[in-house]
């Protein structure tokens, strides 16, 4: 496949992971959980790097996981102790996003770990790094990864669908179910974690929240089915891949940024034209309340 | 970071605070009854754009200093750290104030030390150390206070009171 099929590939592959996850983080309210998340992920991966001395996939990927748990425990432990939820997002996150970036300041030194990488994300260099399959293909290291975590990120929202779906509306009656709401959150927030420093080396820590947010916050404006939203935000992903894709071309600039301004336009259309919460539709039936 | 860098800072630093301080009491009312506030005749958009107004200010101070992410620590951690001292709000206001600063001098202080040590990571990272011991320490809310407080009550509610007791056993201890 050419360079610039490579690169909309993962693009895509980043889109259609965030854009699911995405949307159940939007409807359990947690999008400020996502931008905490994306930046204590750096924390892991240094941790990770520290004790193994590698910086392969999936030690990455563990450092992730364990380090988006903790940042969620610890914000969780803060708030019963009388601190306002957003509050202690902000303590907790910006403490071990310090710490992550002094380790790799006085630690690290010259491995191939920087805050810049980790921030704005590297997608020019993917198509390069190379991994060979059993059966002989020969496809991007980023590309595998991505797919891998895609995989398994449908397998756990489509297993557990309907659990999803009850947490998310309706965590007291999942609760009186007998459901375990603690641990699908802290499954969740595992979720959030592997789908985040998987697409790290695609767009970056900070780009990650607007892939996340940006295309789930679009779909719901269009629907309000659950399923339909996360198949439009998958695809609202993709779309702002190629989109940004051929922006960044045109200009000569950098990819993960237009590919995050494609996130962004396509929300402004969403919002001025979707047929159902569109601004156009609102103001051609004024008279009729918004659906619930 | 040059001296007009530094001029330019300070300058809007105590435009800030100057601001804080003339309005002190409109502020409070502001903050914790809105709707008293507006029947007094405080116009609550007017109070928020002007509180809005500051925010950036500082932010555009802070950002030079410690960075983008980094800005929103020291917005957060100072003023999280004095609610656990006192539950008065001018207190709270010099506290966070003096645990930012604190912790700017600190946090600088340390990153001298070593070679190459970012000075923003280091400056946040001692504004979670006075965190950490402010919620444990702490004289109004802290961990060891609170714990204090609800052993000392468990045991005034285990004690038998006198008046319950029956009038025998009050003879036999006397």
């Amino acid at each position: 496949m050419s360079y610039a099929g490579w690169i909309i590939l993962t693009a895509s592959l980043v889109g259609i992971s965030c854009g699911i996850v995405g949307s159940l983080l939007l409807l359990r309210r947690m999008a400020m959980m996502a931008d905490a998340i994306s930046h204590t992920v750096l924390l892991g991966i240094v941790t990770a790097y520290l004790l193994t001395r590698e910086l392969s996939g999936v030690h990455m990927l563990i450092g992730a996981v364990i380090a988006g748990l903790l940042t969620a425990l610890l914000v969780q432990w803060l708030h019963s102790m009388g601190v306002q939820q957003e509050a202690s997002i902000g303590v907790v996150f910006t403490s071990l996003f310090a710490i992550g970036v002094v380790l790799i300041a006085t630690r690290v030194g010259n491995a191939h770990l920087d805050v810049q990488h980790t921030l704005m994300g590297e997608i020019t260099f993917i198509p390069w790094e190379r991994v060979e399959l059993p059966w002989g293909a020969d496809i991007p290291e980023a590309v595998l990864m991505l797919s891998i975590v895609l995989v398994v990120i449908l397998a756990v929202v489509i297993g557990l669908y309907k659990e999803w779906k009850i947490t998310a509306f309706d965590p007291a009656l999942a609760a009186s179910l007998g459901l375990p709401v603690t641990l699908l959150h802290y499954v969740f927030v595992s979720m959030v974690s592997v789908t985040t420093v998987a697409s790290f080396d695609a767009v970056g820590a900070i780009l990650v929240v607007a892939m996340l947010i940006t295309p789930a916050a679009s779909a719901y404006l269009w629907t309000d089915r659950l399923a339909v939203m996360m198949a439009l935000s998958g695809l609202f992903g993709i779309l702002s891949a190629i989109s940004g894709y051929s922006i960044a071309v045109w200009l000569d600039t950098s990819i993960s940024g237009s590919m995050a301004f494609a996130t962004g336009l396509v929300f402004l259309l969403s919002l001025i034209a979707s047929p159902r919460h569109g601004l156009v539709a609102r103001l051609l039936r004024p008279s009729v309340p918004p659906s619930p | 970071m040059v001296v007009k860098d530094v001029r330019v800072m300070s300058g809007l630093a105590l435009f800030v605070l100057l601001i804080a301080l003339l309005a002190y009491k409109e502020w409070k009312l502001h903050l914790f009854d809105p709707a008293f506030a507006q029947g007094l005749g405080l116009s609550n958009r007017f109070m928020n754009s002007v509180y809005l107004m500051c925010l950036v200010l500082v932010i555009v101070i802070g950002i030079q200093a410690v960075g983008v992410i980094l800005m929103a620590a020291l917005l957060i951690i100072p003023a999280v750290s004095a609610r656990y001292w006192t539950h008065s709000f001018g207190w709270m206001l010099i506290l966070s104030a003096l645990f930012g600063g604190g912790s700017g001098a600190i946090g600088t202080l340390l990153s001298v030390y070593g070679k190459g040590w970012p000075t923003g990571p280091f400056i946040v990272i001692s504004a979670a150390c006075l965190f950490l011991i402010s919620l444990t320490l702490g004289s109004s809310k802290g961990l060891i206070i609170m714990a204090i407080q609800q052993y000392r009550q468990r045991r005034l509610l285990h004690q038998p009171r006198i008046r319950e007791q029956s009038a025998m056993e009050r003879g036999r201890s006397a």
